[in-house]
């Protein structure tokens, strides 16, 4: 979309964010900071993960930064700031302390997810009447019921994802919401009090590395398949175990890595499940950021398969792209709104059928590998820029504080009318507030037609 | 000083508070200030139109002003930290004509917020002004029952005054002004059938509609005074009305319970000219005292012939009464300066 | 038709911005249309800008057949059948943000009231049935700022009949407020470097005695004294049209004004030339140089030059000063085809 071309004072800004390294949210926050600081803006950075969760290596904004728990340090940072951005994903350890300063402290939301039910339920345990009323408020008696007696993970997200979300929760309490996708933006738009906007996720251009990107795809040897990412059901591992297991030219031809944190019976049950079908299948466990460079050098074809979808926008898709390897994903949700001459698609319901006859079309084509990896390459950092968040993200804190502008002029008359013995009413009588839409900010983008 | 007169506005309309403003201001420039109304459309209808335009009074900012006199609700609002009180009106929709069931105001719960907020802005604009004065004795006490606040009663002067400069009364009661129901005239023409042959009458002013102007002329012929009632209904210009007043032998004015004294009254004070009013007229009673500065009797027309008949007649008494008449009207000390005076302490 | 105009003011300020006003209600009146004027009160704080378009926006109209607004924010005011003879914008927050009248500092906050601003403003203008602008420079600021695209109206003065001609003696007068971006100092400096017997009369009142002060000053210093003459008052019409109709020229030289400025329109109908410097805005949509007047750099000696000229060239001079009545009607500046562009 058209960015204003005026001038953008320079901010004061506080961003909240994870500082562990393992943190994708993290690492692209890293870059948007990169990228204001550069404009000449001013940011503090604000760690986000539990005091539990703030072991391994901690990443360096190369900006000012202590931790959500340093209460004075960050009020104080919270009071000279022009505006206070928190980056949430659904995860409560990495997130924790934006849930708190949210609460207090209006700002600009950077939805990394529309699904937050494992954030918000890990928050729901200290305070269960709490939680429950906002179930209820937002998704009424029923739900809030039965919301915290599901048996399982896969039960709990199977029930929740699309009927109680949570998206609301947290797109109530901002000023203003940047999300990375469209397909959950409704219930954003109807919780947020403020402008929300549409901007595709900042990705840094992933450097060239390993001889796969530069030399010819050869068709000797297996034609290397690769999942990114913490290994759960919901990333269908065991269906492309399956695929590749159906036909005898991908079991022969292929090589299955998975690279990303698993837990020993998932690890044991899909090993089982490789042995049996005779596919050939690494499980790596949680890798360094070289060694998943190396492994995506190395990729003939990366599956990113999300079922159910719950992710606003995926780090590990968009990573895949710029490191211009072919990419199949399902046909849903933020894959869905991939261009479809970026990536192969499969059908959600047809999911082992559809990915065979991927994989085979692309073993058979290693010119389609590359020209598919490529065009995904160039679409991709045009698309998942620092330069254009942190522009769109600077342009909505100016249109956030023209939100702001407009209350604290409402603000003015509610105030003057509550004298009037408690006429606040009146405030919304049409004869009132109708003239007054000459003030109104745009929502989603704004309209300057 | 800088002194902004401040009043409503209803667009292409002008009546006696644009009238008073415009005097106001110019008596404050003769007076040796810089003077100047600001007028603020103000519409009632519909009700629900009022909170905003109370709004729209309160967010006006005012810089080089020194003095705000300020005449109607909701002019009144404005702020500004010397603000001072002439009050012409409230909004009567929110008290006594609540009160008698003849208000704008819809009977349900935004009505009442409605209101409870005019109820609560006046008194906030009382407070804060540093006077508080009112137009009328009706108003003064209005002020005080509905929102408890004292204020001081400022009559308005008439305009111009060495116009009515009096002289020996030519035998006839002048009744001048608005013509129509709420004033009576039509109860001196019938007066008239019922007053001796000396007297006569002359009625002279603009009518508020054809029918009133045709009610007293179907009374004159109906009665046959044709040659006793001279009726010269349109609006007069000043000397001409002036003319009719001077010559008069008293002057007739009872209107039916008015809030104030009445331009007509004050000019007849000021010519020094006996006065005829009824028990019911209200404000004007203030200058009319029986056998003392003129008659008040019953609003019927057998009295009111009486009182008629010895003003035309008795030349002597009608002269006494007229300069006792203009002697009360003196001692009122109703002159712009003096107005002025009290609007700026 | 029931016709309302509408403009901001300033309590016990007069000049300009009311003219416009107060002389096109005169001449509507004189239609037989009925007319109402409305002025409400307005400040140009910053932080008091919105609540203050609001109150305008609260504005009930709905008597008017038409509502004519001038001065912002009365453009804001709402009405189905709204003109727009926009004067000037609330300057600080548009052509003169990038300069020292600013007032205010450019951060995040007013920043935001800026863009903010424009916004409204936009919208408002917007729902003008028509917009009109005074001059080439307001139209070209709405079409920049705004996006928005007006026709220059351009305004006439009262009853222009009242100028004449009634020869040229050697005086050139600058009437108009002796205020320093009008500078009346520079054409003092001039008459240090003429070379013919040509005399100035400034005449106008000041809101600041000491620029005035500075003007005597320089008389005095110069020995101007018997060639200057400084009128420092009120001038009364009469007394204008008299000056005018007897000088060899008038000058009209202020900074950068955006439009031509009633003084040049008065010169014009008394059909005499006008002098004004190449940095005087809106006065160059009047003023040709040769043709209906001179424009010269704005430097005394430039200017003491075509003060001789004036005074030298007298067929020029005289052929000039017709030109300028001719440029009136070329530039169709009447109220005729006023009120039939802001009824139309």
């Amino acid at each position: 979309m058209a960015t204003d071309d005026r001038e953008v004072a320079d901010m004061n800004l506080v961003m909240f964010a994870p500082c562990p390294r393992a943190s994708a949210i993290g690492r692209m926050a890293h870059l948007v900071v990169n990228e204001l600081c550069g404009n000449g803006h001013t940011v503090v950075v604000v760690c986000t993960e539990s005091a539990e969760s703030r072991h391994g290596e901690v990443r360096d904004f190369g900006a000012q930064a202590m931790h959500w728990t340093d209460s004075d340090e960050v009020q104080a940072a919270i009071t000279s700031a022009d505006a206070v951005i928190y980056q949430i994903g659904d995860n409560f350890h990495y997130h924790e302390g934006s849930l708190y300063w949210l609460e207090r402290q209006r700002g600009i939301v950077c939805l990394h997810d529309f699904f937050l039910g494992n954030l918000f339920w890990t928050w729901g345990q200290s305070d269960r009447k709490r939680a429950s009323a906002v179930l209820q408020q937002w998704y009424g008696d029923e739900i809030a019921r039965t919301y915290f007696a599901h048996t399982s993970s896969a039960n709990f997200i199977a029930a929740t994802h699309e009927n109680a979300p949570m998206t609301e929760w947290i797109a109530s309490q901002a000023s203003a919401v940047i999300a990375h996708s469209g397909w959950g933006m409704g219930r954003v738009l109807s919780a947020c009090p403020g402008p929300v906007r549409l901007v595709p996720l900042a990705y840094e251009v992933v450097p060239a590395v390993g001889s796969r990107f530069e030399t010819p795809i050869s068709s000797v040897g297996r034609m290397q398949v690769l999942t990114v990412g913490h290994v759960n059901p919901n990333k269908r591992a065991e269906c492309v175990i399956r695929a590749i297991g159906a036909d005898e030219r991908l079991r022969e031809g292929t090589s299955y890595t998975l690279a990303g944190a698993i837990q020993t019976d998932m690890r044991r049950g899909l090993e089982e499940l490789a042995n049996a079908l005779g596919v050939d299948l690494h499980v790596c466990g949680e890798v360094s950021d070289q060694e998943l460079q190396r492994l995506l050098a190395g990729a003939d074809v990366v599956c990113c398969l999300r079922n159910p979808t719950l992710e606003a926008a995926s780090a590990s898709a968009i990573e895949a792209m710029l490191s211009a390897r072919p990419l199949i994903v399902e046909n849903a949700g933020f894959f869905a709104e991939l261009p479809d001459d970026c990536v192969r698609k499969i059908r959600p319901d047809h999911e082992e059928a559809d990915l065979c006859k991927e994989l085979l079309d692309l073993k058979a084509n290693p010119m389609t590998r590359k020209s598919l990896g490529m065009q995904a390459q160039a679409w991709a950092r045009e698309t998942f820029t620092a330069k254009n968040y942190a522009r769109q993200l600077t342009d909505l804190v100016s249109l956030s504080q023209r939100s702001m502008l407009v209350s604290e002029t409402m603000q003015v008359f509610a105030r003057q009318l509550a004298q009037w013995a408690g006429a606040e009413s009146m405030l919304t009588l049409p004869d009132t507030l109708g003239p007054l839409r000459i003030f109104d900010v745009g929502a989603v983008q704004d309209q300057k037609a | 000083m800088k002194v902004l007169v401040v009043n409503n506005m209803a667009p292409f309309l002008w009546g006696g508070a644009e009238e008073l403003a415009a005097h106001l201001q110019r008596n404050l420039t003769e007076a040796g200030h810089q003077s100047e109304v600001l007028r603020i459309p103000f519409q009632w209808e519909p009700a629900t139109r009022i909170p905003s335009q109370m709004l729209m009074v309160r967010s006006l900012e005012l810089w080089n002003v020194d003095r705000v006199i300020a005449l109607k609700f909701p002019a009144y609002l404005i702020r500004h930290p010397h603000k001072t009180l002439w009050l012409l009106h409230q909004y009567r929709q929110a008290y006594d004509l609540l009160e008698s069931g003849q208000s704008n105001l819809p009977e349900n719960e935004v009505g009442a917020t409605i209101r409870n907020a005019i109820v609560a802005a006046d008194g906030e604009a009382f407070k804060e002004s540093r006077r508080i004065f009112v137009n009328s004795e009706v108003t003064r006490t209005r002020l005080k029952k509905f929102n408890r606040f004292d204020s001081e009663v400022l009559l308005p002067p008439l305009n111009d005054p060495e116009l009515f400069t009096g002289g020996a009364g030519q035998g006839y009661v002048f009744a001048g002004g608005r013509i129509n129901g709420m004033k009576r005239q039509h109860l001196l023409v019938e007066a008239m059938a019922k007053a001796p042959p000396l007297a006569r009458l002359v009625v002279a002013g603009p009518p508020d509609t054809p029918d009133d102007a045709r009610q007293l002329e179907r009374l004159v012929e109906q009665h046959g005074l044709g040659d006793r009632v001279k009726l010269d209904l349109r609006f007069l210009p000043r000397s001409e009305y002036a003319a009719y007043l001077n010559a008069a032998n008293a002057v007739a004015y009872l209107p039916y319970d008015e809030d104030s004294l009445g331009y007509v009254a004050m000019e007849a004070a000021t010519a020094g000219k006996a006065l005829i009013s009824a028990h019911d007229s209200g404000g004007v009673l203030g200058l009319v005292r029986p056998g003392e500065t003129g008659w008040v009797t019953e609003p019927d027309p057998e009295p009111l012939a009486q009182a008629m008949a010895s003003a035309c007649t008795d030349q002597t008494t009608a002269a006494r009464l007229g300069a006792a008449a203009r002697e009360l009207w003196l001692r009122m000390g109703i002159t712009w300066p003096r107005t002025i005076e009290k609007l700026l302490t | 038709m029931k016709i309302a105009l509408c403009s901001s003011f300033v309590p016990f300020v007069y000049g300009g911005a009311r003219n416009i006003v107060e002389w096109l209600e005169s001449t509507l009146l004189a239609e037989g249309h009925q007319v109402e004027r409305i002025y409400l009160p307005h400040v140009d704080t910053p932080e008091r800008l919105f609540t203050q378009m609001a109150a305008y926006r609260w504005l009930d109209l709905d008597a008017a057949d038409r509502v004519i607004c001038f001065r912002p924010p009365a453009h804001v005011v709402p009405h189905p059948n709204k003109v727009l003879w926009f004067i000037h914008h609330i300057r600080a927050f548009y052509d003169l943000w990038d300069t020292p009248y600013r007032g205010f500092p450019a951060d995040a906050r007013h920043c935001n009231i800026r863009d903010a601003l424009h916004d409204a403003d936009t919208r408002a203008l917007r729902e003008a049935r028509h917009v009109f602008t005074n001059s080439a420079v307001v139209s070209q600021r709405l079409r920049d700022y705004n996006g928005v695209n007006s026709e220059v109206l351009y305004p006439p003065i009262f009853a222009p009949q009242r100028f004449h001609c009634r020869g040229f003696n050697d005086e050139v007068v600058y009437i108009c407020r002796v205020e320093h971006h009008k500078r009346q100092h520079l054409l003092v400096e001039a008459m240090r470097y003429t070379q013919t017997p040509v005399r100035l009369r400034l005449c106008g009142t000041s809101s600041r005695s000491d620029y005035v002060k500075e003007l005597f000053a320089l008389v005095n210093r110069y020995g101007l004294g018997k060639r200057v003459i400084i009128e420092h008052g009120w001038i009364s019409e009469e007394q204008k049209v008299d000056y005018l109709a007897e000088c060899l020229a008038a000058a009209y030289l202020p900074l950068d004004e955006d439009s031509y400025g009633y003084p040049s329109l008065e010169a014009s109908h008394a059909g005499k030339p006008i002098l004004t410097t190449s940095d005087a805005g809106g006065v160059l949509e009047l003023v040709e140089h040769g043709r209906n007047g001179l424009v010269c750099n704005p430097r005394p000696e430039e200017l003491a030059a075509a003060l001789d000229q004036l005074y030298e060239d007298r067929h020029a001079t005289e052929r000039m000063g017709r030109a300028a009545r001719d440029r009136l009607e070329e530039l169709d500046i009447n109220w005729a085809r006023v009120l039939n562009r802001l009824l139309a």
